[in-house]
């Protein structure tokens, strides 16, 4: 813009310049004009701006200067002026060049700056759910099971009380039917039916060898996981539901010796090959014979006692382990499903699933699996 | 159930240190929870299961320790004197409900002085775990923990008109138990009762009534030893809610053939530890007594069932020795391991559990020991498969667990409240019956 003090507006004759010497310190007084402030022309649009201020074609101050003080320079004068303004102009467009170089350097390092990735840094996280481990406890008793050529099979948590007791052998005032606290249902009638009687939750997965049975002829190879309940109060090794396995195998030659064997394979492929079993003589009214099957504590190697050398609280000093009922079929069993207890013979197994985890996995309460606290689930990936 | 050590000794020469015999009982059947050692020996703390009540006594015991080891059991053959008056002239009993009580015999014993029992008896009891009352009580608790066979001591001379008539009890009617809670009974349950059948006396096979128990005046004692319906007895226990030593054992099945002996045994140890005159013979009404079972064990039977052999001495000693009084029936008799081989048992009173052939071959098994028949993997001869939704159902778990989600397991119960929050209008729910 027009500044009335600048002095490249005026005529060098206006100025009063008369000799090379005063032309000289004019312009050196541009030329450091020119250097303070060319450093102000920090980023691009200042830099046009400046750039526009110097370089423009009408007014920039070289335009001004050469319209102003060249051409109506008087002939003695006019060398000194060209030859002060080639110099000016040299200095103005290296330095105006200069600058733009360093302003478009310094924007890109500020852009490599900002786009920079540091590849020390964590990926972005994306976190994954886990099983539940009463499921991955399922899934490892299916693949042991189904390796040796049993099928999966399923049943109704709803039950009768004949499957759940009578077809099994435990009639009405058995004493087992005492100790096995059961919830009873109070149906309602479906549409144009009278009321169903007797329902109940099932107590054990056992009903599902009658319900298998009854639709197949032998030979019979089935496991049976599922959900089961029991009337007892919640503590730490009592959920009034809980999970089991139950497997059932009928054909025309099996014998005890198979059972040992089966039993024997499944502890040592979900304990360990180091693990001890045994079989103590027990009684449930569906097998005969019947035992309990122990596996020796994993907690004391089966020695009985604990790293401080007291009695092992998990197996109480014993050594051993009782880890689920099972036993020959009994022959009055098949007469519920038409079998001819003669011509065949088989073992059933009731696994008792949160109690196999819990040894398994050192878990203390029943009750964390049904909690479902996350800060839990995780630690089971 | 505690088990001392040393009483089993009364009827077995036991060799085998304590520890040793706990872990053979438990690998025949008789669990073994911990043993105590106590000054006067070891104690065991057994489990029995609910199908061998011959095992709740320290016979019972010593029979399944005789068998295990070879061993000659000692017979309970007690021989107290005798007075020359009759029993049958002191007492009279009559059953007009067989269903619920198959036997009932009843002793006499007069001038007995009542008071502490000795020593060796006290400690008996007390290392098992039952109180001392007094020397005839503790008498029939000593019976009761040395053979199995529940008794019960009235004063005699409470008794009224010295008579015992053992009936069905009526509706809402009511009687004092010994320990001093008024019952209401119902037509299901037997009861006791003496003179013309009014008065009950006490509940059969349960407890005994307050107003005939002995009692620091107690003169003459009555000796009830009978057998009671073990379905009857355990249905009256949960009527009830009154359960006892007594209740146990007729509930799962006392041996109706003890009564008798139990009670000889009884007044031979009252005679020992109060004194008194025992009137000669016994009062026995014993309706329906039933002959024995026969049943037969067949070799090829064992065979099909366990897997591998036993051989013909150890089944022939086992079963003997557990009262099955096995005989050779087949015609391959002296051609030992034969395939034929059978053997004709007779079903033991106190063993109500084995009347079939299966029986026997468990009875061999446990005894013999389990371990004896070596493991095999049967023949898998189908492919095994899974439930047709498996697959789908894996397939979904596994993609919502890669997003992120953690699987968890409910229990299917609700509150009322909140299954009404979701309830379409229409639906009736599925109610327990019984909740917790």
């Amino acid at each position: 813009m027009p500044d009335s003090d600048n002095p490249t507006e005026k005529t060098l004759a206006a100025l009063g310049i008369q000799d090379p010497a005063a032309i000289a310190a004019e312009f050196a007084e541009i030329r450091a004009r020119f250097d303070r402030e060319v450093t102000a022309a920090q980023d691009e649009t200042s830099w046009k701006q400046f750039r526009d201020a110097w370089l423009g074609r009408k007014s920039g101050v070289l335009a001004l200067i050469t319209d102003n003080w060249l051409k109506p320079a008087p002939p003695a004068l006019k060398r000194a002026v060209g030859q002060a303004l080639n110099e000016l102009r040299g200095h103005v467009e290296a330095q105006i060049e200069a600058r733009r170089a360093a302003i478009e350097a310094a924007g890109e390092s500020a852009a490599l700056a900002r786009e920079r990735v540091d590849l020390s840094l964590p990926g972005v996280r994306r976190p994954i759910g886990t099983h539940h481990l009463i499921r991955q406890t399922f899934d490892e008793l299916e693949r042991i099971f189904m390796q040796i050529g049993f099928s999966v099979m399923d049943g109704p948590e709803i039950e009768s009380a004949y499957y759940n007791f009578e077809a099994l052998n435990i009639p009405e005032f058995h004493p087992v039917r005492d100790d096995m606290d059961t919830f009873y249902i109070d149906a309602p009638p479906l549409p144009n039916q009278k009321p169903a009687p007797g329902l109940l939750l099932r107590t054990h997965t056992s009903p599902v060898q009658i319900r298998t049975m009854e639709k197949r002829q032998p030979p019979v190879r089935v496991i049976v996981p599922g959900k089961v309940y029991r009337r007892d109060n919640p503590d730490a090794t009592h959920s009034f539901m809980f999970h089991q396995v139950e497997g059932l195998a009928v054909d025309s030659d099996i014998t005890f010796c198979d059972f040992a064997g089966t039993i024997e394979y499944f502890v040592r492929e979900f304990f360990g090959p180091g693990v001890k079993t045994r079989f103590r003589p027990s009684y449930f009214p569906f097998t005969e014979p019947s035992v309990e099957f122990d596996a020796s504590c994993v907690f004391c190697g089966g020695r009985g006692a604990a790293a401080s050398g007291a009695a092992c609280p998990k197996c109480k000093g014993s050594g051993w382990i009782e880890l689920f009922g099972a036993g020959m079929v009994d022959p009055a069993v098949y007469g519920f499903v038409n079998y001819d207890p003669k011509r065949v013979s088989g073992f059933a197994f009731g696994i008792g699933v949160d109690r196999l985890a819990m040894l398994k996995y050192g878990i203390d309460d029943i009750q964390l699996f049904f909690q479902n606290d996350v800060r839990f689930l995780r630690q089971f990936p | 159930m505690k088990v001392l050590y040393n009483w089993l000794k009364d009827f077995v020469a036991l060799t085998a240190p304590p520890e040793e015999l706990a872990s053979r009982l438990a690998l025949s059947g008789t669990n073994v929870a911990g043993i105590e050692q106590t000054p006067r020996g070891a104690v065991f703390e057994a489990e029995l299961t609910t199908n061998r009540p011959d095992c709740l006594s320290h016979y019972g015991i010593a029979r399944e320790v005789a068998a295990l080891y070879r061993l000659p059991l000692k017979p309970v053959e007690p021989k107290p004197a005798e007075s020359g008056a009759k029993a049958a002239d002191a007492v009279r009993v009559e059953i007009t409900c067989p269903d619920l009580c198959g036997r009932f015999t009843a002793r006499v014993i007069r001038g007995v002085k009542l008071g502490p029992s000795p020593a060796w008896l006290r400690e008996r009891l007390e290392d098992a775990g039952v109180a001392s009352i007094s020397n005839v009580v503790d008498a029939t608790n000593y019976v009761l923990l040395e053979l199995g066979h529940p008794l019960h001591a009235f004063d005699y001379d409470l008794v009224r008109d010295h008579r015992i008539v053992v009936r069905r009890g009526k509706p809402a009617e009511k009687m004092k138990t010994l320990d001093g809670i008024e019952r209401e009974v119902s037509p299901d349950i037997c009861m006791v009762c003496d003179g013309d059948g009014a008065r009950p006396v006490g509940i059969g096979g349960i407890m005994g009534g307050a107003e005939t128990e002995i009692g620091s005046s107690t003169k003459n004692v009555l000796i009830e030893c009978a057998w009671f319906h073990p379905v009857a007895v355990r249905r009256a226990a949960k009527f009830l809610k009154l359960h006892t030593e007594a209740s146990t054992r007729f509930g799962r099945g006392a041996d109706p053939e003890l009564a008798e002996k139990a009670s000889r045994r009884c007044a031979e140890l009252i005679l020992q530890v109060a004194g008194g005159e025992l009137l000669s013979g016994v009062v026995d009404v014993y309706p329906n007594r039933r002959s024995p079972r026969t049943i037969t064990l067949n070799r090829a039977e064992l065979l099909r069932v366990m897997g591998a052999d036993v051989p013909d001495k150890d089944i022939e000693a086992i079963l003997a020795a557990l009262g099955f009084a096995p005989a050779r029936a087949d015609e391959t008799r002296g051609a030992a391991g034969s395939l034929l081989a059978a053997w004709n048992c007779t079903q033991p009173s106190w063993h109500a559990d084995a009347e079939r052939e299966i029986d026997l071959v468990e009875e061999v098994a446990r005894i013999y020991g389990l371990d004896e028949f070596p493991p095999r993997l049967p023949p898998a001869r189908q492919p095994a498969a899974r439930l047709p939704h498996a697959e789908a159902e894996d397939r979904l778990r596994e993609r919502l667990i890669g997003l992120g989600y953690h699987e968890i397991v409910t229990i299917p119960h609700v509150s009322e409240d909140r299954d009404a929050l979701f309830r379409p209008g229409g639906v009736s729910p599925a109610r327990f019956a019984n909740p917790l």
